[in-house]
C-alpha cells in the first residue's frame, strides 16, 4: 500500500512538474519571440548578445526538462518492479536540475557582464551535475528492473 | 594540420584492429586492410605537401603581411568577448584605414574608362577578383614624346575608406608598395591626381616612391607596424600586426589578457569587484591627459626620422609606446612652444625642413588635419583643466558607437552631447539655460552662432580636401587673424562682413582694441580679401566656408559664387575643387559640371565663365544688378571693378604645401 502512494506521488510530482515547467518556459518562448518581433534592443542589440543566448537557454532547457520530467513521471509508472524509493534520489536531483539550469541561464541572462553572463549562470554547472546525476540513476533502476523482469519470467527463457 | 593528424592516428588504430582479424575473416579482412593502406597514404600526402604555414596571409611576399607579434593577438581574438565594441569598430574608419586590396576593400569604379593626365594614358582593369593598373614607367627617362614603357601592376593594398581611397601596387623586389598615381573621391565618386589631393603648389609632382607606404603611412595607418628595413640591402620586410587601426592601437597588446580571462573565475572575480583589468587598457579610465596621448600617438606631429628619436629601435620592433604609457617618454611631440627655443626649432628644421611650414600657422598652432592632440594640448582647456575637468579626446569623442547612431557616429566619432554644447558646458555650467548662452554668446540660443565650437573651434585646420575644426579651442581675434593669417570664426561663418565690423563688436564685447586697418581691410569683406589675395591655405578655407550651411545662412547665399567662380581658375588644385564642392550647393549650381584636375587650362576658364553666366542671369532673374564690377547690394559688399583686379593680381602666391 506504501508502495503504491509513494509511486503514484512520485508520479504525480513530476507529471505536475513536468506540465508546469513546460507552461512557463512555453510562455518564456513566447516573450523572446516578441521581444524579436518588436525589435527590442533590450534583447536584440549587438551588445546584448548574451543575454539572448542566456534567455534562449532558459527557453529550450526549461521546455526540454519539462519534457524530461514527464518521462520520468511515466518511467516511475513503467518500471513497476523498482521500489519506489530506489527513485526518490533520481527524482529529487531531476527537481534541483529543473530548477537551477534553466533558473541560472534565465538569471545569467537579466544581469549581463558584457560577453559573460550574471552570476546566476553558476547555478548551471551544478543543475547539469543534478541531472546527469538523475538520468544515470533512473537508467540503473530501468536496468535493474529489467533484469528483475527476466529473472521473474521464466516462460520468457 | 592537427585534425589530419588525429584522423591519421584514428585511421591506422583502426587498421591495426583489422589486422588481427585478417587471418580470421579472411578476404574481406584484407579489403579493410587495402583500404586502410590507401587512405593513409592520401592522408599523409596532403599533410606533407602543404606548406607548414596554413594561413594564406604567411605566404604573400609583395607586400606588408599581418603577422601578429609582441603580445598582440588581433581583433579576431577579442571578437569572441567583446561583440559589441568589435562591432561598432567594424562600422569605423579606423578599421578600413589600411586594408589587403580585395572586391570589398577597393570603392573605386574600377570599370569606369581609361584615366587621361598629362597626356598620358592609365588603364584600368578588373581580372576577376584582382585589381590590375596599366600605366607609363614613371621611372623612365626618356623623352616624353617617345615610346614611353608602360608597367602593368596589379593592386595590393589600399588605404583610407572614408572621404578618399589610395592604392598601392608592389614594388616586385621585397615588400616595399609604390601608390599608383591616381585617387579614388569616394564622396564625390571621382578619380583625381596623388598630388592633386593634396593642398600643394602645382608645379610640385612628385614621383612615387618605393616604400612610401613602409616607411611613413605604416606608422599610423597599421596597428604595430615593423618597417623592417634593412639599410645593407635595401629591402624591407615589413610587418603589422594587424591592418587598420585595431583594438590593440589603444588598448595595448591583448595577449596577457587573453590569458587572464580564460579563467572563469579570475572573471568573474574583476566582475563582482568592478575593477579593470590590469593586462589592459582602457582609454576611457585613463584620465585626460594619458587618454589623450593614446589618440596623440597618431593624431599628433611626432619626431621619428632620426636616430635621436629612437629610429633603429622603431625599425625593427615598432614604436615602444604602449597605451597607457606616457607618450612623452619615448616619442618627442613638435609642439608650439618650440617656435621660442630657436635650437629645437632649427635642429628639427636641419632634419626636416617642411616641418614647420607645412603644418603650423605662424604663431605655432596647428593647421593641418590629423594633427588634433596638438591642438588639444595647446588649448586652455587642457592647459588649465585639472582632474576630470581637464579637456581630453574623450570629452567629446567615443570610440564606441551603439544601436542607431552608429552610421552617424563613425563619421567624427563624437559623443552625441557634443553636437549640443554638451561637452563644453560639462565644466562650463554657468552658461547653462537659454539666457545665460544668450548672454555670452550674442546670438540666439538656439542658432548656430551660440554653438560653442563654432566661435571657439572654427574650421581653420586643412585636411582630406576640406575645412576641418580647429582643436586648439581658441576665441575670435581679428588682431590675430591679420598678424597670422588665419581666418577667425565671425568673418568665417559672417561672409560678408568685413575686419572693421568684427573688429567693432569684439572690441565691445570684450573689450579688444579695435586693430588698426587697411583701407582694404576696412571696407572689403574679409571673406573676399582671403579668397582674392589670401595664400593657397587661407583660400581653400574660405572656398570651403563659402559651401557651409550655417555660413550660408548668416550671409546670404546670392554673393558667393562670383568668387567661387574665380577660385575655380585658382593654381591650386584642392582650392579648384573645394570651389567646386561649395559652388554646387548654392542654389542655380546643383547640375553644374567641372573637372577641376584632369580638365585642361582652357577648359576650367570656359567653365569658370559659365559659372559666371549662371550668376549673373540669377541676379536678373532677381531684379538684382547683373554687373558684375558691382557685386552686392550691401555698401560692404560693392567691390568694383578696380579693386577686384588689384585683390586678385597681390594674391599670395608664395608656394604652399600643408602636411597632413
Amino acid at each position: 500500500m506504501y508502495e503504491a502512494d509513494s509511486r503514484d506521488s512520485l508520479f504525480s510530482k513530476h507529471l505536475r512538474a513536468g506540465w508546469l515547467l513546460l507552461f512557463l518556459f512555453i510562455a518564456l518562448g513566447l516573450v523572446l519571440e516578441s521581444f524579436q518581433g518588436f525589435k527590442f534592443g533590450w534583447y536584440l542589440d549587438v551588445g546584448n548578445e548574451t543575454r539572448r543566448m542566456m534567455l534562449r537557454l532558459a527557453h529550450t532547457h526549461g521546455t526540454g526538462l519539462g519534457l524530461i520530467q514527464l518521462a520520468f513521471a511515466f518511467t516511475v509508472r513503467l518500471t513497476g518492479g523498482v521500489q519506489a524509493g530506489r527513485l526518490m534520489s533520481a527524482s529529487r536531483c531531476l527537481q534541483a536540475a529543473s530548477a537551477l539550469i534553466p533558473g541560472g541561464f534565465f538569471l545569467g541572462g537579466i544581469q549581463v557582464f558584457g560577453s559573460d553572463p550574471g552570476l546566476g549562470i553558476w547555478l548551471v554547472p551544478v543543475g547539469a551535475l543534478c541531472l546527469l546525476a538523475a538520468v544515470a540513476m533512473t537508467f540503473r533502476e530501468c536496468v535493474l528492473c529489467n533484469k528483475h523482469a527476466t529473472t521473474a519470467s521464466p516462460e520468457r527463457d | 594540420m592537427i585534425v589530419e593528424t588525429l584522423l591519421a592516428v584514428a585511421i591506422w588504430a583502426l587498421g591495426l584492429t583489422c589486422l588481427a582479424k585478417v587471418f580470421t575473416r579472411g578476404v574481406i579482412g584484407r579489403l579493410e586492410i587495402v583500404c586502410i593502406v590507401i587512405c593513409s597514404a592520401g592522408i599523409g600526402w596532403l599533410t606533407f605537401t602543404q606548406d607548414s604555414t596554413a594561413d594564406p596571409e604567411q605566404r604573400v611576399t609583395d607586400r606588408p603581411n599581418a603577422v601578429p607579434s609582441g603580445g598582440y593577438v588581433s581583433s579576431d581574438t577579442c571578437r569572441s568577448c567583446h561583440e559589441s565594441e568589435h562591432h561598432s569598430w567594424t562600422a569605423s574608419f579606423h578599421r578600413t584605414m589600411t586594408q589587403v586590396a580585395s572586391p570589398t576593400s577597393i570603392v573605386a569604379d574600377w570599370s569606369s574608362t581609361n584615366l587621361v593626365f598629362e597626356g598620358q594614358e592609365y588603364r584600368l582593369e578588373r581580372r576577376g577578383e584582382e585589381f590590375w593598373v596599366d600605366f607609363p614607367d614613371p621611372s623612365w627617362g626618356g623623352l616624353a614624346d617617345g615610346d614611353w614603357p608602360r608597367l602593368s601592376k596589379k593592386i595590393v593594398q589600399v588605404t583610407g575608406s572614408h572621404h578618399m581611397q589610395v592604392y598601392w601596387y608592389a614594388d616586385g623586389v621585397d615588400r616595399k608598395l609604390r601608390w599608383f598615381r591616381f585617387v579614388w573621391l569616394i564622396t564625390e565618386s571621382a578619380w583625381t591626381t596623388r598630388d592633386a589631393s593634396f593642398l600643394a603648389p602645382p608645379e610640385l609632382n612628385r614621383e612615387a616612391h618605393a616604400g612610401e607606404w613602409n616607411f611613413s603611412c605604416q606608422r599610423c595607418h597599421a596597428t604595430h607596424a615593423r618597417m623592417r628595413f634593412d639599410s645593407e640591402t635595401k629591402l624591407s620586410d615589413t610587418q603589422v600586426s594587424e591592418f587598420g587601426i585595431s583594438c590593440e592601437a589603444c588598448h595595448g597588446p591583448g595577449r596577457d589578457h587573453v590569458a587572464e580571462h580564460r579563467n572563469p573565475i579570475a572573471r568573474y572575480k574583476r566582475h563582482v569587484k568592478e575593477g579593470d583589468s590590469p593586462s589592459l587598457v582602457n582609454p576611457a579610465h585613463l584620465g585626460s591627459e594619458r587618454s589623450s596621448q593614446v589618440c596623440g600617438q597618431c593624431h599628433g606631429v611626432l619626431a621619428t626620422w632620426s636616430e635621436e628619436y629612437g629610429f633603429s629601435n622603431w625599425n625593427t620592433n615598432g614604436f615602444e609606446y604602449r597605451p597607457g604609457d606616457d607618450l612623452h617618454a619615448t616619442r618627442f611631440l613638435i609642439t608650439r612652444e618650440m617656435f621660442d627655443d630657436s635650437a629645437v626649432r632649427n635642429s628639427l628644421s636641419s632634419s626636416n625642413p617642411d616641418v614647420f611650414p607645412t603644418m603650423y600657422w605662424a604663431d605655432g598652432m596647428i593647421r593641418v588635419s590629423g594633427r588634433e592632440y596638438n591642438g588639444l594640448r595647446a588649448s586652455p582647456c587642457f592647459e588649465r583643466g585639472v582632474g576630470s575637468q581637464k579637456l581630453g579626446c574623450m570629452s567629446c569623442h567615443s570610440m564606441h558607437g551603439s544601436g542607431e547612431r552608429i552610421a552617424s557616429w563613425r563619421n567624427d566619432m563624437l559623443k552625441p552631447e557634443t553636437e549640443k554644447n554638451g561637452s563644453c558646458l560639462q565644466c562650463h555650467s554657468v552658461l547653462r539655460g537659454d539666457d545665460a548662452l544668450r548672454k555670452h554668446t550674442r546670438h540666439a540660443s538656439d542658432s548656430t552662432g551660440s554653438l560653442c565650437m563654432n566661435c571657439h573651434m572654427p574650421f581653420t585646420t586643412y585636411g582630406l580636401l576640406k575645412s576641418i575644426r580647429s582643436h586648439t579651442i581658441s576665441s575670435p581675434s581679428v588682431q590675430e587673424s591679420l598678424e597670422v593669417g588665419r581666418p577667425n570664426a565671425c568673418n568665417l561663418c559672417h561672409l560678408d562682413k568685413t575686419f572693421n565690423w568684427t573688429g567693432k563688436h569684439l572690441a565691445e564685447w570684450t573689450e579688444a582694441a579695435v586693430p588698426a586697418l587697411s583701407a582694404y581691410q576696412d571696407a572689403v569683406p574679409a571673406s573676399v580679401l582671403w579668397a582674392l589675395s589670401g595664400d593657397g591655405g587661407q583660400r581653400a578655407l574660405v572656398a570651403w566656408s563659402m559651401g557651409w550651411k550655417p555660413a550660408l545662412e548668416a550671409s546670404g547665399d546670392d554673393w558667393e559664387a562670383r568668387f567661387l567662380a574665380q577660385l575655380l581658375i585658382d593654381p591650386y588644385a584642392a582650392v579648384r575643387r573645394i570651389a567646386y564642392q561649395s559652388l554646387v550647393r548654392q542654389p542655380g549650381y546643383e547640375a553644374f559640371v567641372y573637372e577641376p584636375v584632369l580638365s585642361t587650362p582652357e577648359q576650367r576658364s570656359a567653365k569658370a565663365k559659365e559659372a559666371l553666366t549662371i550668376w549673373r542671369q540669377r541676379r536678373v532673374d532677381e531684379g538684382k544688378v547683373p554687373n558684375a564690377l558691382y557685386l552686392l547690394d550691401d555698401p560692404y559688399r560693392n567691390i568694383s571693378d578696380r579693386v577686384y583686379d588689384e585683390l586678385t593680381v597681390n594674391r599670395l602666391d608664395k608656394p604652399i604645401r600643408l602636411s597632413e
